[in-house]
């Protein structure tokens, strides 16, 4: 069977799985709805945050990325990981002790405030429609590349999918699928890992290939890394496990990227609300680990294959004749993403970097194309489609059911139809999941040039606002509702500004960055900016009022959960 | 005595098996009570005089808390499992790169290994201490939480 087949089958066939799994799960209750019942296993948990975490971008473009990058990829490796430890430590267990159903909620209970609440709203929603694009996107992506189905209808069909399971289902079908989800990305990308492992350093498992010899080729013997080391020498590239060198990110900035996305981890809310589905904190900190346990088996795998895919693409490519490039160059050149121009002539491929390369390489096909290189079957083709598909479609899920209790929840619920019965607001979260969903599949159509922009948007958001206001929500007393609304008003301006100015509109280059950090990095700032502000916000109009230090003493398991 | 010798230990992972484990001793309860005062200082709330972190909940909770001074090594355990993250993440991994880079193991030079390994490896062993640690820090208390009503 073609390639085309095999992605049928496995694609049908993976959509039918999450339908029945939506069908089975639905839902009668806000509760069951929002939360899921709070009855999931921490196992299950930690599997679904796992899937709900790990987006199109994880699957197809990280590992693409850090290809490129070398050391640097470091910042996504460690940033998207560390920030469980904080999750774990600082967050999870409290607020699942708070109870109830979503962030802003917690924030405004905490603070005593309205204003906090509906300021976290606002930020909820804006961090989740941003990366809701690009899941969209990437939805269509996978579509166009595998089934020539136009973007379009792909972006169409996949929306339809999650809008089956996310409106019957809510958290309950979401937690499911997702659970699905996982363990086809998983497998569809530890197959064709474990297959160019074997193929290049003779042993399945990539994290020790990572550090082995090679088998083959004329460097035979040599360390992979020294081996990307010495191939780098010889095309006058910056060494690949080189750090702070010309052509890559300074120490100020790796630092302050990889701490914006490790505390922008622990602060995006479709992450954090899956802590309220397990019956209790105990079970939110295991569930945490349980999470970190199914997303480092990729994440650990990853910076191997970027490291495999080195070494074979510019071994395989490196002056060879055109016409003599393995088939899977042609077939990735036929679809644009890799574009070879012979600049001096001689019909053989020169690999470079910088302006005058003689080739342009789209850095999301380097998992994409693995299974071609390492000539696998077809149908390992076909699961790997699948397998994007599901990194997409169960990050768009839980990011779509923060924006549908939000609005159900905290905007109508709380405030524009206080009395509103339970009835009827499930029947507002299941509109407003419609609506956002709806919304969603709009975007991704017609996607706003800016979204690739505004991705570091999301975690420097994620950092500057919920992360500290929910760090010193548990962790101090001293907080009064006026520090904490200015606090994340001022982390997260500072950092939308700067963003803005910088990444955006371009108003300056790099060399105007502060302390020599980029926009991607600069929700570290306005954490700190976060932080300050709400410290000294809170010295002049405190002190908070009584009954916030019961309620911290109740998040700190020192009184008793109280209904 | 005993006191004045445990106080300015390092964090160390041993120290995180310690705060964790071997709970209950009255050595241990000792040190528990003199690093507090350090603890607190390295919270933001330390610069604001009159509310301090342990005494405010202290006076508002309940007259039978579910575990006494379980907060207390709760925080403690925090701030030395977090030292460890940090080391191990942007100390070996970002700040100390260079250096480590020089020295070859296994096929990796060192710090490229903590930046894109290591460090994740020492994250989810953090993380299996902690919920262990924690579980035995709150005892009892948290398990009545099993019983709580769900919604």
């Amino acid at each position: 069977m073609s390639i085309a087949g095999w992605t049928l089958v496995f694609v049908v066939g993976s959509f039918a799985l999450y339908s029945a799994i939506a069908v089975a799960s639905r839902v009668r209750t806000t509760s069951g709805f929002y939360v899921a019942g709070r009855g999931v296993s921490a196992l299950a948990n930690g599997m679904a945050t796992g899937a709900d975490w790990m987006s199109a971008a994880s699957f197809i473009s990280m590992a693409g990325l850090i290809s490129f990058m070398g050391y640097d990829g470091a910042i996504y490796l460690m940033g998207w990981t560390g920030g469980y430890v904080l999750l774990a430590l600082l967050v999870a267990p409290y607020l699942r002790r708070y109870g109830r159903y979503t962030i802003p909620e917690f924030v405004g209970d905490r603070f005593a405030s309205q204003a906090a609440r509906l300021t976290a709203v606002v930020c909820a929603v804006f961090i989740s429609f941003t990366y809701v694009a690009g899941q969209m996107r990437g939805v269509g992506v996978v579509f166009s590349r595998f089934l020539t189905i136009p973007v379009e209808y792909g972006v169409a069909i996949g929306g339809i999918i999650v809008l089956l399971y996310a409106t019957l289902g809510g958290m309950r079908g979401i937690t499911y699928t997702q659970v699905a989800q996982y363990c086809v990305l998983i497998v569809a990308f530890l197959i064709p890992a474990g297959a160019i492992s074997w193929m290049m350093t003779g042993t399945p498992i990539p994290q020790i290939g990572f550090g082995s010899p090679l088998i083959e080729g004329e460097r035979a013997g040599v360390a992979l890394l020294r081996a990307i080391d010495q191939i780098h020498a010889d095309l006058g590239l910056p060494e690949y496990t080189g750090a702070f060198l010309a052509g890559k990110k300074t120490l100020p900035d790796v630092f302050a990227i990889t701490m914006a996305l490790m505390t922008g981890t622990a602060g995006l809310p479709h992450v954090l609300i899956r802590f309220y589905t397990v019956k209790t904190a105990r079970l939110a900190r295991w569930s945490v680990m349980w999470a970190l346990f199914f997303i480092a088996i990729l994440y650990t795998t990853a910076p191997a294959v970027a490291a495999f895919a080195r070494v074979n693409m510019i071994q395989t490519l490196h002056n060879t004749p055109f016409a003599e490039a393995p088939d899977w160059f042609r077939n990735w050149a036929a679809t644009g993403l890799i574009q070879f121009t012979d600049r001096n002539g001689d019909g053989l491929i020169q690999y470079s970097e910088g302006p005058g390369a003689e080739l342009a390489i789209d850095r999301d096909i380097m998992v994409l194309a693995n299974p071609e290189i390492a000539e696998l079957p077809a149908w390992v083709v076909g699961l790997v489609a699948a397998g994007g598909l599901a990194a997409a479609l169960s990050t768009a899920a839980g990011l779509l059911l923060v924006i549908s209790a939000s609005v159900s929840h905290d905007l109508l619920k709380s405030f524009l139809r206080p009395g509103m019965s339970e009835r009827k607001e499930l029947l507002a979260a299941r509109l407003s999941a419609a609506g956002a969903c709806v919304v969603a599949i709009i975007v991704g159509i017609y996607p706003p040039d800016y979204v690739a922009a505004v991705v570091a948007f999301a975690f420097g958001l994620a950092a500057a606002s919920f992360f500290p206001a929910l760090v010193l929500g548990v962790f101090t007393t001293w907080v009064t509702a006026r520090g904490a609304v200015a606090g994340m008003i001022a982390g997260t301006g500072f950092t939308a500004v700067y963003i803005g100015w910088f990444k955006v509109f371009e108003w300056s280059g790099p060399e105007a960055w502060w302390f020599g950090i980029s926009p991607e990095g600069i929700g570290t700032l306005g954490m700190l900016i976060n932080f300050g502000v709400t410290w000294f916000v809170s010295r002049r109009t405190g002190p908070p009022p009584a009954d916030s230090a019961k309620m911290v003493a109740m998040l700190r398991g020192e009184t008793p959960t109280s209904g | 005595m005993a006191e004045s010798r445990q106080t300015p230990r390092i964090p160390t992972a041993r120290t995180a098996w310690n705060a964790g484990l071997q709970t209950g001793t009255a050595a241990l309860r000792a040190a528990h009570v003199v690093t507090l005062p350090n603890l607190t200082a390295r919270t933001p709330g330390n610069a604001d005089p009159t509310p301090v972190l342990i005494q405010s909940t202290r006076s508002v909770s309940q007259p039978s808390p579910p575990r006494p001074g379980a907060w207390k090594r709760s925080l403690r355990l925090i701030a030395v499992l977090l030292a460890i993250w940090f080391t191990a993440s942007l100390g070996l991994g970002v700040l100390l790169v260079e250096p480590l880079n020089r020295i070859w193991m296994g096929g990796f030079p060192l710090g490229f290994w903590f930046a894109q390994q290591g460090a994740i490896l020492v994250f989810l062993v953090l993380l299996v201490v902690n919920a262990i640690a924690m579980d035995r820090i709150e005892g009892k208390a948290d398990r009545s939480d099993d019983t709580e009503d769900p919604s």
